[in-house]
């Protein structure tokens, strides 16, 4: 999968490109709007991650002709301006997604897979299509809603039990606080609480308590994860 | 620029002003000519009665005593002062003229062949005989003649001088009457438009003064007469104060935002220092750069928090106002908190009114529960209980949040809403201390009111009070 990054500020490029290769992505990088437009027209690119305000051709009307010229590689746009206005002009414009800085990396790696999914129509992985997600002896049932560890019942509450599918589907990625309060609540502030670690270690104490090896583990200043040895 | 502006204003305003002068003048002008046409034809009428009425006056005489009745006749109304001056002609049928009359005091004399053509008529006949000579002065002898019983011809006349002198006279009071109204109009008209114009003039100078200078702080002179222009200049002043609301508002917050970051900003960059300095284990850099990364979201959330406030507090918000279901606004909110509280031991109850519905913003009156509801359970110690009531109240819907938890000191009731105000007891809490101005400059901004108050000895109850 190859990705182009538009960005004018150098630290800013350079810390997305490292993090999307050490995803496993081909990047690369256009530091104003017309080598970005170029680069955009001239190479097969899966997606392309633009920043709004660039030298030379801003954003928007990168977007603008690449869409005229009947491209329709996914783009990410990336802002310093959050209000509403601002966003919809941008998905107006034709971005397909919006990310306001500053941002976690995490998640704009979680957008970015999910426009790469939307875009080629294939699931994000094999347990997509299965009503069974299993991560080592870990499993849980979508339908019966049956949970188990090493073959051992355990019972979780809905909220508990959703954030443990959100942790599962993103196995080996970190989740974001931002992500999981969005996905697990549809709350789109910041609460200015600890609602997310409070569930985070209720759902610890089920599933993780009394066994050796931990399954969820914090970064801190990042978010969580889900990860086996 | 601003100077041509007001002089094409001048102009077309003048040119309207004009127009309705000019339109003015030729009313008065036809209403004259109407007059004069009117008049006229009324003396000429009146003129003619007079002749008529002699006509047969003398007609009568003759029969009864010939020639020497109408000649009698004739001498008595000559010492009659107020008798018109007649002229008067008696033909017989076969001998010529038996009396010509011409009254003394005409000065005038008409020629008066065209009567030799007259002829036999049984209603009087009328024409008009021309001066003799080469007088222009457009007098004339009116005359009619009948045929009496033996075929003589009775003549009777009268001259124009008396009626054009009068319409003369009429005439020239008309023109006089419209030199005054062109006079007076053009003056009063030239006043009014003057008078009309200097507060437009003032309005001009105040904004071409504020556009020079960029001071806000100048006003249009309202002159409380209450006609459009000082409409205008109110209109012009409202707008004047909601703009440097907004200049002020934005300034203060600008300030705000600064002086509100310093201190996660020293927090952060005391944090990265420390670790740079000493050969502190690889560990315990993780362990400050994890800090570095949760201080600067506090900063954005901070940041984020702050532009909202202000932008509620200056009216810059947007809000997207729709039917809003509080028993489900209410039972979102305790499910964002359901576990924070149980981990407390905290039982969160909540009684609102079904179908209590309110027409608001959603997303931001769920901010605005979750803060109530995040404050109370911060400040309510383990085991308590926090209560959430929705009902409407004299046509408002009154939200409250009620905890069992230290109350807030009477001395802070007035601060808490303030920004970055904390409690004493909540320096422990974690948390920015805008949470509660969100929900002032939120609720404001859906002109509501937000109150809070002690209940009894423990707790805090706090209001929001929207307009349903």
């Amino acid at each position: 999968m190859r990705i182009l990054v538009v960005e004018d500020d150098r630290d800013i490029s350079a810390f997305i490109s490292a993090g999307l290769r050490q995803a496993g992505f081909a990047v690369d990088c256009a530091g104003d709007g017309d080598d970005g437009l170029h680069l955009a027209l001239t190479e097969p690119y899966d997606a392309a991650i633009i920043d709004l305000m660039l030298p030379k051709r801003d954003g928007l009307s990168l977007i603008d002709e690449l869409r005229r010229q009947r491209h329709n590689t996914p783009v990410l746009i990336l802002s310093a301006r959050r209000t509403v206005d601002d966003r919809v002009k941008g998905l107006q414009a034709g971005g397909d997604d919006y990310l306001t800085k500053p941002f976690s990396f995490v998640e704009l790696l979680a957008r970015v897979q999910a426009l790469l999914r939307r875009s080629t129509g294939l699931p994000s992985g094999a347990a997509m299509e299965t009503t069974r997600l299993v991560v080592a002896d870990l499993s849980l049932d979508l339908l019966t809603r049956e949970i188990a560890r090493s073959g051992q019942r355990i019972d979780l509450q809905p909220r508990e039990f959703a954030l443990l599918e959100y942790l599962m589907r993103n196995a080996g990625r970190v989740v974001s606080k931002t992500m999981i309060l969005e996905h697990v609540w549809d709350y789109h502030f910041d609460p200015q609480t600890n609602v997310v670690d409070v569930l985070v270690s209720r759902l610890r104490g089920k599933m993780d308590r009394g066994w050796d090896e931990k399954y969820i583990h914090t970064i801190r200043g990042v978010g969580y994860v889900l990860k086996t040895s | 620029m601003s100077s041509k502006l007001l002089k094409s204003m001048q102009h077309s305003l003048g040119l309207r002003l004009t127009g309705y002068f000019a339109i003015l003048t030729l009313g008065a002008l036809l209403l004259f000519a109407v007059t004069d046409a009117t008049v006229s034809a009324w003396l000429h009428h009146q003129d003619r009665e007079t002749t008529r009425a002699a006509l047969s006056t003398y007609a009568a005489e003759y029969r009864g005593g010939g020639v020497e009745a109408v000649r009698g006749k004739i001498a008595e109304s000559e010492n009659q002062p107020d008798a018109r001056p007649l002229f008067v002609r008696l033909v017989g049928a076969a001998v010529g003229d038996l009396l010509v009359h011409i009254p003394t005091q005409w000065d005038e004399t008409f020629n008066l062949a065209p009567l030799a053509a007259a002829g036999h008529s049984d209603a009087p006949v009328w024409i008009e005989l021309p001066e003799a000579g080469d007088e222009e002065d457009g007098e004339v002898l009116e005359v009619a003649w009948v045929a009496l019983s033996d075929g003589a011809l009775l003549t009777v006349g009268q001259n124009s001088e008396g009626r054009q002198d009068l319409l003369e006279e009429i005439r020239n009071t008309l023109a006089a009457a419209f030199v005054g109204v062109v006079v007076v109009g053009f003056a009063v008209g030239g006043t009014l438009s003057l008078r009309a114009l200097r507060p437009l003039q003032n309005h001009l100078v105040v904004l071409r003064g504020l556009i020079a200078t960029g001071q806000l702080n100048t006003r249009a002179q309202v002159t409380g007469k209450g006609d459009e222009l000082d409409t205008l200049g109110l209109l012009f002043n409202t707008l004047l104060d909601r703009i440097q609301m907004l200049i002020i508002g934005m300034r203060n917050t600008l300030d705000n935002v600064a002086h509100d970051l310093r201190t996660p900003m020293t927090r952060l960059r005391g944090a990265a220092e420390m670790a740079l300095q000493g050969d502190a284990p690889p560990a315990q850099l993780r362990e400050a750069l994890a800090g570095c990364v949760e201080e600067s979201d506090r900063i954005l959330t901070m940041l984020n928090t702050l532009m909202d406030i202000s932008e509620a507090e200056t009216g810059a918000m947007k809000l997207e106002p729709g039917p809003v279901k509080v028993g489900a606004l209410v039972r979102q909110v305790i499910e964002l908190y359901g576990d924070v509280a149980a981990e407390k031991e905290i039982a969160i109850t909540s009684t609102v009114s079904p179908e209590l519905m309110l027409t608001a913003d959603r997303n931001r009156m769920l901010q605005v529960l979750a803060n109530l509801l995040d404050n109370a359970i911060k400040y309510t110690p383990r085991g308590g209980q926090v209560e959430i009531a929705g009902e409407m109240i004299v046509g408002q819907v009154r939200l409250t949040v009620t905890d069992t938890g230290v109350g807030i000191p009477q001395d802070d009731l007035p601060k808490i809403w303030d920004r970055l105000f904390r409690g004493d007891t909540s320096r422990s809490q974690r948390g920015l201390g805008l949470g509660l101005s969100l929900v002032a400059a939120i609720v404001s901004a859906h002109r509501g009111s937000v109150k809070a108050a002690n209940v009894g000895s423990h707790g805090a109850c706090f209001t929001v009070s929207l307009p349903a």
